[in-house]
């Protein structure tokens, strides 16, 4: 599985980086420092899954949900936030997930368990 | 316990040089009034504005000096015994004042069953008397409003004592999280950091600190926020060192570089630095406080923790104290004015209690 981490935040990409390598079963982690960043990495790398911060500078995280959620064979998208005052915007973006910082992982195992579900379930209908 | 009960007790203090010549002035307005009731009916009114001006200071310059000495024991007794005691003191100058007259001006004789002298007595005991208890009345009502204003303030403080943004908390918590696996020694400066922070906006006891203290907590704070955002944010300090002492409010200066990062430094991509200048003049210490922001962006919010501060510079400083904020396209700048010296707001009326 390939997932990208976006966040501006260096130390909140490590922490993140560091619970993906005690779940396991990543094939490999992209970063992205801001919303821009992540459309191009979404470009670039085709990862299955977004790990996205919401408040970053230049773009942040609910626009480039929805950006992502345009191209072709979207990548399943969970929100990770500190403060959960944009919890209901987020799922206006369709999001698959929602994890609140600092992020515990069987909450992230479980939700990346989820997010293949829905990708796997979606993948049926085509 | 002493000083506490002091400070609230309802008697002014009469050992103050203002408060003896209020007394002075009151009397001679007392002396007026009663000169001016006897006309027309007398021959020589400077005369009898004369007498009776000797005779308001001979009884009320006494009593206020006898209340002045005895005002500690009577601030340690229940307020109807002090009032109660008070008056007794305003009856016997008078009483004994009476007998002075009566003996040196008219040459007479103390005897009380003299109908003229009883009635001369009686006049002006009870004239004292009602003088005398309409004063003290006025004293403790005084008093109680002023109990009331001094209660409504420091609710209204207590309501706006800041408080730490959530995201600003839980973001601390996500570094030191990521911290304890990658750097422990840091994780551990950033929890002691973050411990006295959080005890900052707990405690409430101080109505001011010194600058010195405030700027160390906003050190703290910025501390923990550069091991967050890491090149992003820079800080240039330039205070002046004859401004810590001065006495600010709690958390005035950390919200200001709190605004400064969440509007400003993280809502631009290759960040910057916050400037903060502190000096002072005369009458006024200046903290002003400068972050770059990005382009044509509005942040919702961002005035909430700035008219927070200025609503408690409000209640404590009065209409002196000042917060300006300065808006460019890629920058933002607030200005905080706050006075060297606190008002004596709380105390609106003639007397003064301290």
């Amino acid at each position: 599985m390939k997932i990208l981490v976006v966040d501006d935040e260096p130390l909140a990409q490590q922490r993140l980086k560091q619970l993906l390598s005690d779940i396991g079963s990543v094939e490999s982690i992209y970063f992205a420092n801001n919303g821009l960043e992540s459309i191009e990495s979404c470009q670039d790398n085709s990862p299955d899954l977004v790990l996205m911060d919401i408040r970053m500078p230049g773009m942040d995280g609910l626009e480039a949900a929805q950006h992502l959620s345009q191209i072709d064979s979207p990548p399943a998208i969970i929100f990770t936030t500190a403060y959960d005052e944009y919890a209901l915007k987020a799922f206006d973006v369709s999001a698959v997930g929602y994890l609140l910082k600092p992020v515990r992982t069987e909450a992230l195992e479980e939700a990346i368990k989820k997010s293949q579900k829905t990708q796997s379930s979606s993948a049926k209908h085509y | 316990m002493n000083k506490s009960s002091l400070q609230t007790f309802f008697l002014p203090d009469f050992c103050r040089v203002e408060s003896v010549l209020m007394v002075v002035l009151v009397g001679e307005l007392l002396a007026v009034i009663f000169t001016m009731l006897a006309l027309p009916n007398v021959s020589n009114n400077w005369q009898l504005l004369g007498l009776y001006s000797i005779s308001i200071q001979c009884i009320s310059l006494p009593s206020v000096l006898i209340l002045c000495l005895f005002r500690p024991t009577l601030a340690r007794l229940s307020d109807i015994v002090a009032g109660f005691l008070s008056l007794m003191v305003i009856l016997s100058m008078t009483f004994v004042y009476s007998n002075i007259t009566l003996v040196y001006y008219y040459g007479g004789i103390f005897d009380l069953t003299e109908e003229l002298q009883r009635q001369f007595f009686i006049k002006n005991l009870v004239v004292a008397g009602l003088i005398g208890s309409v004063l003290l009345r006025y004293f403790y009502l005084q008093q109680q409003y002023r109990k009331q204003i001094a209660l409504e303030s420091s609710a209204r403080l207590e309501a706006l004592q800041a408080r730490i943004r959530p995201h600003f908390l839980f973001n601390s918590m996500n570094v030191i999280a990521s911290l304890t696996r990658i750097d422990p020694r840091k994780a551990e400066t950033a929890i002691e950091d973050l411990s006295d922070l959080i005890r900052a906006t707990l405690d409430n006891k101080n109505e001011l600190i010194h600058l010195k203290t405030e700027l160390e907590n906003g050190k703290k704070y910025l501390s923990i926020e550069v091991l967050r955002l890491g090149e992003r944010l820079a800080v240039n300090w330039q205070v002046d060192d004859d401004c810590l002492s001065v006495m600010v409010p709690p958390l005035s200066v950390q919200p200001l570089l709190e605004n400064a990062v969440y509007h400003g430094i993280q809502m631009v991509t290759k960040g910057g630095a916050i400037d903060i200048k502190i000096h002072k003049d005369d009458h006024l210490l200046f903290i002003s406080v400068a972050n770059p922001k990005q382009k044509n962006v509005h942040h919702k919010g961002q005035g909430i923790a700035l008219n927070n501060i200025s609503q408690r510079l409000e209640v404590l400083f009065g209409e002196r104290a000042k917060l300006e904020r300065k808006s460019t396209d890629s920058s933002y700048q607030v200005t905080m004015s706050i006075p060297l010296k606190r008002p004596l707001n709380t105390q609106p009326m003639i007397f003064n209690l301290r």
